[in-house]
């Protein structure tokens, strides 16, 4: 019993304080609410620290629902470091926008909690209730602004879409456990691998499963949501739903594309090819055309998404442990530079009168030479070039894809890197090399040493992970060797 | 006694409809119902599943079905909390006039 509460000690920090922060929310001042996101980041890292005790063990508990071993210690940890980093862009935001609530923040802990129950699911129950955790929170994150209208729009398309999506999601895992008579990941794969499950059944369920996998990380062809989510989201919200979310998924999707269908990707590879060269070739070309900043930060997470899926076609191809390991380096990394690149524009938007709009950062190179420079920084590390963390990932990623035999769509990801390019570097000329018409005017009670701080983590975490980033690969390595058993 | 693919015939003609109103639908109220009917084609054939299984694992699918009564509650809750605010916000429910970000 000890130890099957030692398993879910950290979520049940983080729902905990969650409930605390909605109790004395009402009772505080307007003044007095901005404390709450310390709270909440005092829970994360005591939630750090409760799953690095258990970094050794390996077991699962309640009745094989949640498991602990390296995969999930090393998803808990990042989903944690999001979730602080999402705090601490958050504040100054809220206030200045008159929307500083409890909420905000219970919601965050929420979706961490949720995301974090996905990564540690052996089983397809708690695998939909953490989704649905996280699902319904970052729905009600988006329309936050409930005011703005354009936030409204997004939370309602969100919840449109993202219901759709765990629907479809849902109803393959019905058929999964029709056809298999369990829930549980390792026994549902014992029975396909016996062959005992006839192939369209499970051709259906696959279908649907890639379907409701494809909207919920916002995959091409199912992607439609993700820029206007993005925009119209508050912008600290949307830097944590374009990470967040995405990183919870993956850890789910590589646990059901290898414990469960890893002997079947014979009917699944030919469709992930086919949705990663489409989502690679929609972000990076209708990013082009973006004039606002944010849309444009949403194709390019469709983008990464496509260059993410290249690592499921590596391990479904091999069956080896490579590509698995690649996901997971470049998904830390991905948390860092686009937390990073949104929380510039956080910035901007609480110094200024910043309305998001390419045409804005005329002029900022001169005016916010920091956020400019790390700025440059994280859009540098997105393109991919080195000695950024981006570069490193991305190597990493397109080695394990040639290793599989899939030259030509590693030439491809390249390929569409070399475009993206141009959307990242235009950023930083039009912050350097262009006089603005009209100076962005100033808000004076805009500066806040906790955006900083996250700004600061975000920096850290690119340059970090793009000079040393031995320790965090062998940990990726480590952590799916073990424990997927490849 | 009623094969089962019958009630899996009836389960993914009910899925498909509320799909399908999900999509054609303006009204967010309507689409919140076409979410509530896909949730429970789903449940019917969890349950159906369940009640046909030879293996010895007996009550799984009956147990998923708890979980998702629980999650479809909260998921009605969530979806009207949204279409309140735009209610307030815009004095209508349709979804059609959304449409202020293009690109």
């Amino acid at each position: 019993m000890q130890r099957e509460l030692i398993a879910v000690m950290p979520e049940l920090m983080l729902v905990g304080t969650a409930i605390i922060i909605l109790l004395i929310d009402p009772m505080l001042p307007a003044t007095g609410r901005r404390g709450l996101s310390w709270l909440g980041i005092f829970a994360c890292v005591t939630a750090i620290f409760s799953t690095w005790f258990v970094r050794a063990e390996e077991y699962s508990s309640f009745s094989s629902a949640i498991a602990i071993d390296r995969y999930v210690v090393f998803f808990k940890i990042l989903l944690l470091v999001v979730a602080i980093m999402a705090m601490l862009l958050s504040e100054k935001h809220l206030a200045l926008r008159g929307r500083l609530l409890g909420d905000y923040y219970a919601l965050i802990l929420f979706t961490t909690t949720g995301m974090m129950v996905m990564a540690a699911s052996i089983d397809l129950i708690t695998f939909f209730v953490g989704l649905e955790l996280m699902a319904l929170s970052t729905y009600l994150l988006a329309g936050f602004f409930r005011y703005e209208e354009r936030s409204i729009e997004a939370g309602l398309k969100y919840f449109v879409t993202g219901s759709f999506a765990s629907l479809f999601l849902l109803f393959g895992m019905a058929w999964l456990y029709g056809m298999t008579g369990s829930t549980n990941f390792e026994e549902i794969g014992d029975v396909i691998r016996a062959g005992a499950v006839p192939g369209d059944a499970l051709a259906i369920a696959i279908i649907m499963l890639v379907a409701g996998f494809g909207f919920k990380v916002a995959a091409a062809p199912f992607h439609n949501w993700a820029p206007d989510v993005y925009q119209g989201a508050p912008t600290p919200a949307a830097a944590f739903l374009a990470v967040g979310p995405k990183i919870g998924s993956f850890a789910v999707l590589i646990k059901v594309f290898t414990i469960m269908l890893g002997g079947e990707s014979g009917t699944w590879l030919m469709p992930v090819i086919a949705m990663s060269i489409a989502t690679m070739l929609i972000g990076a070309t209708l990013a082009l055309v973006q004039r606002d900043l944010k849309r444009m930060l949403g194709y390019s997470s469709i983008a990464h998404v496509g260059y993410l899926l290249l690592g499921v076609v590596a391990f479904g191809e091999t069956g080896s442990s490579f590509g698995q390991a690649a996901i997971l380096f470049y998904l830390a990394v991905y948390a860092f530079m686009n937390m990073g690149a949104f929380g510039v524009l956080v910035y901007l938007a609480n110094r200024t009168r910043f309305g998001d709009s390419l045409d804005e950062m005329m002029g900022v190179g001169r005016r916010f030479p920091a956020a400019a420079a790390i700025m440059t920084l994280f859009m540098l590390s997105l393109t991919g070039i080195p000695p950024t963390a981006g570069f490193v990932a991305k190597f990493y990623l397109f080695a394990s894809v040639v290793d599989a035999g899939f030259a030509w769509l590693a030439v491809l990801g390249v390929l569409f890197s070399v475009v993206s390019a141009f959307f990242y570097l235009r950023v930083i000329v039009y912050m350097y090399m262009r006089d603005p018409e009209a100076e962005l005017q100033g808000v004076p009670a805009g500066s806040s040493w906790d955006l900083n701080l996250g700004l600061g983590i975000a920096t850290a975490g690119v340059i970090l992970l793009g000079i040393l980033p031995s320790p965090v690969i062998s940990a990726a390595q480590d952590a799916v060797v073990r424990v997927l058993g490849i | 006694m009623t094969p089962l693919q019958h009630y899996l015939a009836l389960a993914t003609i009910l899925f498909f409809i509320g799909a399908w109103g999900m999509m054609a639908r303006r009204n967010i109220i309507m689409v919140i119902m076409c979410i509530e009917l896909m949730l429970n084609a789903v449940n019917i054939s969890l349950v159906a599943f369940s009640n046909y299984m030879p293996s010895p694992v007996p009550g799984r699918g009956e147990v998923f079905v708890f979980f998702v009564f629980g999650l479809s509650a909260a998921e009605a809750a969530v979806g009207l909390g949204i279409a309140i605010a735009l209610y307030r916000l815009r004095e209508r429910l349709s979804v059609d006039e959304l449409d202020g970000m293009k690109g």
